[in-house]
């Protein structure tokens, strides 16, 4: 079965563009101009996943997502020139549930087009991961028993040091951990000069997780302090 | 409960405290005026103390000095002498009788003063009606009524004309006599031995034969004395006397008496009897024998002035006197005449008065001891009331050390050293008169003295303030300097030297001027008082000053007008300084009301508005375009990422397609970096307009500078590692914490880090230190560059870049962005050019 996106924007060689992309990926693809163009397509077929600009004539993108978050639980991702952080927060809040800056980087758009589809198709719904023994942060899980890290319900392939860091970290969501604590803790040795060490462990995992490891989602450096893992 | 009482009990203690000072010292003045303080010995005191407990009128000095010319006075009559003439002549060491003389006239007149209603008629009695005038050259006038010749300020021994009663302020009486005879006439006739005299003076028999008769004339008039002395006293039956000269009584005014005589012979009403046997003298009081003579010695005011003592002798001629004296218990005033016909007229009654000012004396007396006690008492619960007085006395001395030291001084020089000088002034002339004037002035004293209250009350006020100063001077005397007028404004010149206003300082000219205008009229007014001038210039000069002073006053007034102006002027002129160009409505606080236009400095003002305004209106054309340019850039960035992600978009299509000559894909693969580096570009221009325009956000928290360079240095590892440089970082091991924001400190040391490794001479090293320089940390980046550098470019400039060409793969933004990061952190960026080496260095100010 083809999963059917949505692709909403008022430039048309970007729909096209994202259209021939997506049709390559093996999805099947819908085409709309304006936001009343996109409920009306809405109501017609049957759509997975919605990609939306924010700035379009007639009906704005984020309006056009106010109205299919009324009757729909779809994953949304918008597309913006916008891309700063407010805008991403005013986004998400509106009920989006991913957000990508234009220019985008088509490799990351495919990756994030099908990061949402797996969590919502595959699994049938957003809270499928939360298991006994299961921490999940957003499309993260991470099994404390099997020592298993899970992306879109997807293992991910880690080394045992690095699933230590992760363990360590979805362990203790949000908190901040000196490079220091987690060497110590990880390694078991006494931390010097750990710096190198441990941030090309994280920059690893970073490729393995993120969707974009230039600019993570989940793990993050905090300057000057630490790293941690982003609480969704 | 505790507490209240420790406090009540400070306060209590330093109110007795204060009043006992007030009553002991308001004690001892009035005891002062009342009692003589000079050739006071223990024996003295002692008397006198028992003499001011009794109630008896006879113990005491005046009684006992009334006694004692009594007996002069009936002696000498006795014998014929002449009452005029004083016969007690006093030396320090030695008193004798003389053969002549009395001391009536001090006696009688000094009594008298207290009844002078009564003397008016009878004293003339005691004082001879004649008048011995002129030199010898001179015809004798007749004896004239009119005394002519002037006051004179010693009362005693002269012939008594009318004593000139006059009641002065103090409430004491003083008399003044005239005299018609030059003080050496009346000593030559006055002279025993005249005759002799007579003779030394080789005068011829016409002469010679008038002056004869002249004593002979005095003679009479002397005998005719004695008569009306004893006629005077004949009818006052408070004394009783008989006088008896050769075994003959010459004088008696009573039966009841006779010689010899005991005590027990006394007639009723009367307690006191004195008995002269011709050379010693016998008292008789209440039926006992007083001890008369003591040690022998007579001492002024303890011992009864009469013959007897060794340092008192007697003259020959009153061996065969014999006097018999007994005095009332109760005088009372006795009266002559008869009131149905021709009137009443009391008589001299000496001894009632004298018993009646001597008592009411030891009535003031015993009040000034009383207050003397009282304060003594109210000392000693003062002394045992002295806990918890400390605390009191420190507030007071708190109190006191706000006054300004110059109140304080001109509180002592001008109210409390001239009131002490015209206490010693005014004290003075009391003993001075006492000592000099015998006893009759001392009974003067004996009246009430009003001031002694006032005084006592002054002298316990300067004492007040003198323990005031003397505590103040003793907790203040740290800063008894500091606070006075002097050393403020020594203090406010001090501060306000270099920073003063110059509005400020106009005001202090001003108030200078006006200080100095005063003293100069102060000044002025009392030199023209002093001058004498006052009396007719005083008014003019009031009246010019009347006129002068609105006139100073509203020069001063424009003038301080014209300061406060000018302070309005200087704060505006800094605020335009400052940056600050809003428009004016009113005024800055403090400035008080807005400058009015009528005043000097109104036009100034009005320009510097105005100057204001328009600068307001070119600074916010200026932020206006400024605005504009970030937005445009915001916008047009804005714009360019639509075609942007078409590029990009279809470069990526391009790459996967497939069957694409090769030269093609070449192209495709330039436009994939070029559409990435445009890419780049239109965010980074984004970011610094951004920050140009101030609208960053920044989320500021304490980190680690070390740690972050460390974090950056670690997640640029790869491209360090693939670069031709190397870094070398010298990192301090403990945390070095500033207050930034984490992510935008990473993205300048990345973009640092970017730019050291693209533009470092390869095989150069890139340090790396972090120090701590005072309270700043301060990070500093050194690369060698590949480049000649221009020292005259700045490099964080936008858009400048190492390569003019502008084809390496920079945005040009990399140190622009770096800049504007750290200054939007609250950080400095400095960029330093040393020949071929390229130093940046970032400080931040230590986190607490």
């Amino acid at each position: 079965m083809k999963e059917c996106v949505l692709v909403v924007d008022d430039d048309r060689e970007i729909v096209k563009a994202i259209g021939i992309l997506l049709e390559k990926e093996g999805y099947q693809v819908l085409k709309a101009y304006d936001g009343l163009q996109a409920l009306e397509l809405l109501t017609e077929k049957k759509v997975h996943l919605v990609l939306i600009d924010v700035m379009m004539p007639r009906l704005d993108g984020l309006s056009a997502i106010l109205k299919i978050r009324e009757k729909r639980n779809i994953p949304i991702i918008v597309l913006s020139a916008k891309g700063e952080d407010s805008d991403k927060v005013i986004g998400l809040s509106m009920g989006a549930d991913d957000y990508v800056s234009k220019p985008y980087n088509p490799q990351e758009l495919v990756a994030r087009v099908k990061s949402q589809l797996r969590r919502y198709v595959r699994l049938g719904g957003i809270h499928a991961l939360e298991q006994e023994g299961t921490v999940t942060n957003g499309r993260l899980a991470y099994n404390l028993e099997e020592h298993i890290l899970y992306a879109d319900g997807e293992p991910v392939k880690l080394t045992a040091t690095e699933t230590k860091i992760v363990e360590l970290l979805m362990r203790s969501l949000g908190r901040i951990f000196p490079a220091e604590e987690i060497y110590s803790r990880v390694w078991e040795e006494d931390a010097f000069s750990c710096e190198n060490t441990v941030m090309v462990h994280i920059r690893r995992i970073r490729e393995k997780i993120e969707l974009n490891p230039k600019e993570p989602e989940y793990l993050k450096v905090v300057w000057g302090i630490g790293y941690k893992m982003e609480k969704k | 409960m505790d507490t209240k009482w420790k406090r009540n009990r400070g306060r209590l203690g330093v109110l007795c405290l204060v009043l006992g000072v007030y009553l002991g010292i308001m004690g001892f003045t009035w005891l002062g005026s009342q009692l003589s303080l000079e050739g006071y010995d223990w024996r003295k005191i002692s008397q006198e103390w028992k003499e001011m407990l009794s109630n008896d009128y006879q113990d005491g000095v005046a009684f006992r000095d009334y006694v004692g010319g009594q007996l002069e006075v009936f002696l000498t009559a006795a014998v014929g002498g002449d009452l005029e003439n004083r016969c007690l002549v006093y030396t320090n060491a030695t008193v004798t009788y003389r053969s002549s003389g009395t001391v009536l006239g001090d006696i009688v007149s000094g009594y008298a003063q207290a009844v002078p209603e009564a003397i008016s008629e009878e004293v003339p009695a005691s004082a001879p009606d004649e008048s011995i005038d002129e030199p010898p050259d001179e015809p004798i006038d007749e004896p004239t009524d009119e005394p002519i010749g002037e006051p004179t300020d010693e009362p005693v021994q002269e012939p008594v004309d009318e004593p000139i009663v006059d009641r002065g302020m103090d409430n004491t009486v003083r008399v003044e006599f005239s005299s018609e005879l030059s003080q050496g006439q009346e000593d030559w006739l006055g002279r025993d031995d005249w005759e002799e005299v007579m003779e030394q003076m080789d005068l011829d028999s016409e002469e010679e034969e008038m002056y004869r008769k002249k004593r002979a004339q005095l003679e009479e008039q002397r005998l005719a004395a004695i008569e009306e002395y004893f006629a005077s006293i004949e009818e006052d039956g408070n004394l009783l006397y008989v006088i008896s000269y050769q075994g003959k009584t010459c004088y008696a005014n009573t039966d009841l008496l006779s010689f010899p005589n005991g005590g027990e012979a006394l007639p009723e009403g009367y307690n006191f009897l004195l008995s002269f046997d011709g050379t010693k003298v016998t008292i008789t009081k209440d039926g006992q024998a007083l001890d008369v003579y003591g040690d022998g010695y007579y001492t002024e005011g303890q011992d009864w002035l009469v013959p007897g003592y060794s340092n008192v002798s007697v003259g020959e001629e009153y061996k065969d006197v014999r006097v018999l004296m007994a005095i009332a218990e109760e005088p009372r005033v006795y009266t002559q005449g008869n009131i149905a016909s021709s009137g009443y007229q009391a008589l001299p009654s000496v001894l009632y008065w004298l018993k009646k000012n001597t008592l009411s004396f030891r009535w003031e007396e015993r009040k000034g001891l009383g207050l003397v006690v009282a304060g003594v008492v109210l000392l000693l619960i003062s002394f045992l009331l002295r806990r918890g007085q400390r605390g009191l006395r420190q507030g007071v001395a708190r109190l006191t050390g706000r006054i300004w030291l110059e109140c304080k001084l001109a509180l002592l020089f001008l109210w409390v050293i001239p009131l002490i000088i015209y206490f010693m002034e005014n004290a003075y002339p009391v003993y001075y008169s006492y000592f000099s004037q015998g006893y009759g002035v001392r009974l003067t004293y004996y009246t009430y003295n009003n001031d002694a209250m006032t005084y006592g009350f002054w002298y316990a006020t300067l004492f007040c303030f003198f323990a005031l100063l003397a505590n103040d001077v003793f907790y203040n005397r740290k800063n008894l300097l500091h606070c006075s007028l002097t050393a403020m404004l020594w203090r406010f010149s001090l501060s306000r030297k270099k920073l003063q206003p110059l509005s400020k300082r106009m005001i202090r000219y001003n108030v200078y001027l006006c200080a100095l205008l005063g003293l100069s009229a102060l000044s002025l007014g009392w030199s023209l008082w002093r001058l004498g001038a006052a009396r007719s210039a005083y008014p003019i000069v009031c009246v010019l000053g009347l006129f002068a002073a609105p006139g100073v006053f509203y020069v001063v007034h424009k003038s301080m007008d014209a300061a406060r102006d000018l302070d309005l002027l200087a704060r505006r002129v800094a605020e335009v300084k400052a940056g600050n160009y809003a428009p004016e409505g009113g005024t800055p606080a403090g400035t008080g009301k807005p400058a009015k236009v009528d005043r000097d400095l109104a036009p100034i003002l009005a320009d510097i508005e105005e100057i204001r305004q328009g600068m307001a209106g070119a600074i916010e054309e200026q932020m206006k375009s400024e605005r504009m340019k970030v937005e445009l850039i915001a916008n047009v960035s804005h714009d360019l990422k639509t075609p942007l992600t078409s590029i990009i978009s279809y470069v990526q299509l391009l790459k996967q397609e497939e069957g694409l000559p090769e030269a093609a894909r070449d192209y495709v693969k330039i436009l994939e970096q070029k559409s990435e580096r445009l890419k780049n570009m239109v965010q980074d221009v984004f970011v610094i307009s951004k920050a140009a325009s101030g609208e960053l956000p920044v989320n500021k928290e304490v980190l680690d500078f070390g740690k972050l360079l460390q974090q950056t240095m670690a997640d640029m590892e790869e491209e360090i590692a693939a670069s031709p440089v190397t870094f070398r970082a010298s990192l301090p091991k403990e945390p070095v914490l500033i207050r930034a924001d984490g992510q935008r400190m990473y993205r300048v040391f990345q973009n640092l880090f970017q730019n050291a490794i693209r533009y470092s001479l390869e095989g150069s090293r890139v340090h790396i230190t972090l120090s701590q320089e005072g309270s700043l940390a301060v990070a500093s980046i050194k690369n060698t560059s590949k480049m000649e550098l221009d020292p005259d470019v700045n490099y964080a400039e936008r858009f400048i870049r190492g390569d003019e060409s502008r084809t390496d793969g920079g945005s040009g933004l990399g140190l622009s962005i770096a800049q504007s990061f750290t200054e939007a952190c609250g950080g400095r960026f400095n960029l330093e050019i040393i020949a071929d080496l390229f130093v940046v260095t970032i400080s931040f100010p230590m986190a607490k």
